[in-house]
């Protein structure tokens, strides 16, 4: 039975009329979507191909197959969108969905047309453009089958994903505006919800810290579009070779294949149920309405809520941001039930489920708050920790030495524990520090009074990270004389001697496996002037040898101190002058293969650091150290050293 | 045969068909009448199969019309408020039905040409004038060869000569092919020349739905004189369903047939007395009047 016959009465899957209808009418689609995708690679490569004389060709070729490759998540997401909108805006107007869905077909038949005209739109243009492609590097004498075939898979089936999604969301929503909106609004919800949702968890529980829902990967991987990108970009030119990660595409096209296919199954099934007569209605099914009021309520809330406090309230402190996200939730709902209904007259029918709204937002929010949860009085059992990554500490001198540290030892994890104890102990103080400045100078300009950042991330033995990020932990000189304050007790852990050497050479470095090949003083002073010139001394290969051999020396003995506050102890122990060494380590890669890192490292000179000063001495180069000490007041405050 | 078995739907909250029935025989021209709102356009979407019902059954020759294209191709409708895609002339709108109607008769759309000779078939109906764009779908319907077809508000728009040229194409094709034409009309003068069965709906009910001579039959205009200037009392069991008086001139409107009216109200010994058919805009009216739709102070 002819093609033609077999589908075309209405009683199958697929109506050729139709499909040759949707074609006839949005070819101008059709025809932007191919101009651009012939300009993006074949148009690049047949211009490359006249300039072979005085180009690496063949890299020029794959960078431009690679350039157009990485356009396939705009073009799927832009595309996909406008093809699922002319397919599917039948639905969107009674007058259409009336004369279609008369029409001897079943909806499935009108569904699986329109999907396939869309399937048709992406395949065939990217079909065309790949082979002419192909051609095009036959020409320039570079053929990359393997690097066009990746090109038009993603091609297609990210513009199909993104085609499925957009159809999925046509189902829902009978208003032609409102698809790009949900679209565009759906493809970023969970970052943007994890964005308001860690921004306002940051105001309101102390410890919190950063975007930790939004930096998730469950957020990477509900945001379609930074997912893809990220997949879709890892492709290089290495060694004049293109070369594209094979696990990364294939997670692309899988997750692409896998969603798509879901959406697509979750269209026909809304499609079945769609009520015709919704066709104008901003959501047409019944359940998703109060969903879609709600859900407005709560994205209003969180976004215009931290808005109002972040520009206007954040002096009245949490409990405003609180009340704020309540009211304008409470506000949301309002504005959703009005597009719901299309009538600005709701106040009277909706009132109960929009306060309704406001109490859950002050509940889940006041809750949080409140920690109700436990969440800032958290703290782990040494028994429940395998290991503790401690950072973002703002330890003077500014070198090296800043870098986190990695604690495994049992002594380590106590002292890290006690720490976080002492910290939750004086939240009222931690929150006190994140409404108000917290420095302080003496008569002599030394620093009083500071704040750093403390970041622990306790590494559970049940294979779970807890984070816990203070942003202004007040540190003074009166606290860091008392042992028992959290100041003193952080002051105390970063000087450790083992924590000291492994904050300036990394964790697991052995000081007898790493040879310092070179070394230089920068910012030295003239012999005779104690003030930083700004210039560096080399040194050499003998120097520079003692001078590592005296800088481990004095690590190992805990010499090298660590300070919190910019205060007289800390001048006067440091020189302006850092000392940098480059150092190398050999070492085994996972195949055997022996193989060497290298690495520059800074440390600031100190006073305390004997081995070291006595070295310099030993060389003649102690007067060429510019000491804060020697300098004027009013330059101490200066961060060189 | 069209049946429609106790359908209701409802619109958020709004109940437009409630526990409606009605049937439309084989070869019928059956007439839906009702006021403004009463459910017309909605029972008509539903026998086209683009809306489905909340309860009850919509058949065609004994299946449901609702995602069953086989009962479908049967159906053509035109509807009140038309639709064709962006720049789509008669011509391509006649190439898309084929597609979808397999009893399309090509032949026969060269014939209707002559018919419908105003219509410029190349050009794209939404250029044409709003008359034109009404005979477009006539033309493409009819070559359809439907065994039903369903018209809303169809000839809203068309001048005279075209309303009598469509409707004589139409009743040729009930006379020859035994097509049954479901139309539902505010235009009851023109309803009356053309329907054989009427149907009069009201807040989503069928009210009455019968032969148009039965409905004819059943109520009555009397026009009497009487002894006295004042209205006698008539019997109660006497159904008058509306009486104006104009100088000694009673006219009454009374459920009964011509006969048995005359008859009874001959006891009065009436001066002048006389039986007049009610037109189907006056039934549609007297019909109403109970159903909270009655048109105060007429006069017929």
């Amino acid at each position: 039975m002819p093609f033609e016959t077999l589908f075309s009465k209405g009683k199958g899957w697929f109506n050729a009329a139709l499909f040759r209808k949707n074609i006839t009418r949005f070819w101008p689609i059709l025809a932007l979507y191919t101009a651009i995708q012939f300009l993006s690679l074949p148009t690049e490569l047949i211009l490359l191909s006249g300039m072979r004389e005085w180009t690496n060709l063949r890299q020029d070729v794959g960078n431009a197959i690679m350039g157009a490759t990485s356009t396939s998540v705009p073009m799927g997401g832009i595309f996909g969108l406008l093809v699922a909108m002319a397919l599917f805006s039948y639905l969107m107007n009674n007058r259409s969905a009336g004369m279609l869905h008369a029409l001897p077909i079943r909806r499935e038949g009108l569904f699986l047309t329109n999907w396939l005209t869309g399937f048709a739109f992406f395949i065939v243009p990217n079909a065309v453009v790949a082979l002419i492609s192909l051609a095009a590097q036959g020409v320039c004498g570079a053929l990359f089958p393997l690097l066009t075939f990746r090109w038009f898979a993603l091609h297609t089936v990210i513009a199909m994903f993104f085609f499925c999604f957009a159809v999925c969301c046509a189902m829902f929503t009978g208003h032609i505006l409102a698809l790009p909106a949900f679209y565009g609004i759906l493809n970023l919800l969970v970052f943007g919800l994890s964005m308001l949702a860690d921004n306002a968890m940051n105001v309101l529980l102390v410890g919190y810290g950063g975007n930790r829902l939004a930096s998730s990967a469950v957020t990477k991987w509900c945001t379609p579009a930074w997912h893809l990108m990220n997949q879709v970009n890892h492709s290089s030119f290495y060694d004049g070779t293109p070369w594209f990660d094979p696990s990364a595409t294939a997670i692309a096209l899988g997750y692409c294949v896998v969603l798509g296919a879901a959406f697509t199954l979750i269209a026909v099934v809304t499609y079945q149920h769609r009520q015709l007569e919704r066709a104008g209605d901003i959501v047409t099914v019944g359940w998703v309405r109060p969903v879609f009021q709600y859900g407005v309520g709560v994205c209003v809330g969180l976004t215009l809520g931290t808005i109002l406090y972040e520009n206007f309230f954040r002096s009245f402190g949490p409990w405003a941001l609180v009340v704020g996200v309540a009211l304008c939730a409470v506000l949301g709902g309002f504005i959703a039930r009005m597009l719901l209904k299309k009538t600005l007259r709701v106040f009277a029918n909706g009132w109960k489920g929009c306060a309704a709204l406001g109490v859950c937002m002050l509940v889940l929010l006041g809750g949080a708050r409140a920690d109700l949860f436990g969440y800032q009085r958290w703290v782990p059992k040494a028994s429940q920790v395998e290991s503790v990554y401690v950072g973002a500490v703002s330890s003077a001198p500014w070198d090296s030495g800043s870098s986190g540290l990695n604690l495994e030892d049992p002594e380590e994890i106590q002292a890290i524990l006690r720490l976080h104890t002492t910290l939750v102990e004086h939240l009222n103080e931690l929150e006190d520090a994140r409404q108000r400045d917290t420095y302080g100078w003496d008569e002599e300009n030394f620093e009083t009074a500071s704040a750093t950042w403390l970041r622990i991330e306790y590494y559970m033995t049940d294979g779970s990270v807890q984070t816990r990020t203070y942003y202004d932990v007040p540190i003074t000189s009166q606290a860091l004389s008392q042992p028992d304050t959290y100041a003193a007790q952080l002051q105390a852990l970063i000087n450790q001697p083992q924590l000291v050497m492994r904050s300036y050479l990394g964790q697991n470095v052995d000081p007898e496996d790493v040879v310092a090949s070179s070394a230089w003083l920068t910012n030295v002073s003239e012999p005779d002037d104690a003030q930083p010139s700004g210039q560096d001394l080399d040194l050499t290969t003998r120097q520079c040898q003692t001078l590592w051999a005296a800088v481990v020396e004095d690590l190992e003995a805990g010499r090298f101190h660590r300070y919190l506050l910019e205060d007289r102890e800390r001048n006067e122990n440091c020189y302006y002058t850092d000392l940098h060494f480059s150092l190398t380590q050999p070492y085994y890669d996972v195949n055997g293969v022996r193989s060497t890192s290298n690495w520059d490292l800074r440390i600031t000179v100190q006073k305390s650091a004997t081995a070291t000063i006595k070295a310099l001495e030993e060389m003649g180069l102690t007067d060429r150290l510019s000491g804060r000490n020697d300098a004027p007041t009013g330059a101490n405050t200066e961060f060189v050293g | 045969m069209i049946e429609v078995q106790a359908v209701s739907k409802n619109f958020d909250g709004f109940l437009a068909l409630d526990d409606l029935s009605m049937t439309v025989p084989t070869g019928a021209i059956y007439g839906l009448v009702g006021p403004n709102g009463a459910g017309k356009s909605t029972i008509l979407r539903h026998i086209t199969g683009v809306y489905q019902q909340d309860s009850g059954l919509v058949l065609v020759d004994g299946q449901t019309v609702y995602e069953n294209p086989a009962v479908k191709e049967k159906v053509v409708d035109i509807p009140d408020e038309l639709y064709y895609f962006v720049s789509a002339s008669t011509r391509d709108m006649a190439q898309f039905y084929k597609g979808f109607y397999p009893r399309f008769d090509q032949k026969r759309y060269e014939a209707l040409k002559d018919v419908f000779r105003t219509v410029d078939e190349k050009q794209p109906i939404r250029r044409l004038s709003k008359g034109m764009q009404k005979q477009a779908p006539f033309w493409l319907a009819l070559c359809c060869r439907p065994e039903i077809l369903v018209l809303d508000e169809p000839v809203d728009g068309l001048d005279p000569v075209m309303r009598r040229q469509v409707w004589s194409l139409l009743m040729s094709d009930v006379a020859q092919e035994g097509t049954t034409v479901l139309v539902s009309s505010h235009n009851l003068r023109e309803l009356e020349d053309v329907c054989d069965h009427v149907g009069i709906l009201s807040h989503g009910k069928v009210l009455v739905e019968r032969s148009l001579s039965d409905l004819q039959e059943n109520l009555v205009k009397m026009q009497v004189v009487f002894q006295t200037k004042e209205l006698p009392q008539l019997p109660e069991d006497m159904e008058v369903l509306n009486v104006s008086q104009v100088g000694r001139i009673h006219t009454l409107i009374v459920r009964g047939t011509a006969e048995e009216i005359t008859n009874r109200l001959a006891t009065y010994s009436p001066i002048l007395m006389d039986a007049l058919p009610l037109t189907l805009e006056e039934i549609f009216i007297y019909e109403l009047g109970g159903e909270d739709y009655a048109v105060r102070d007429v006069i017929l």
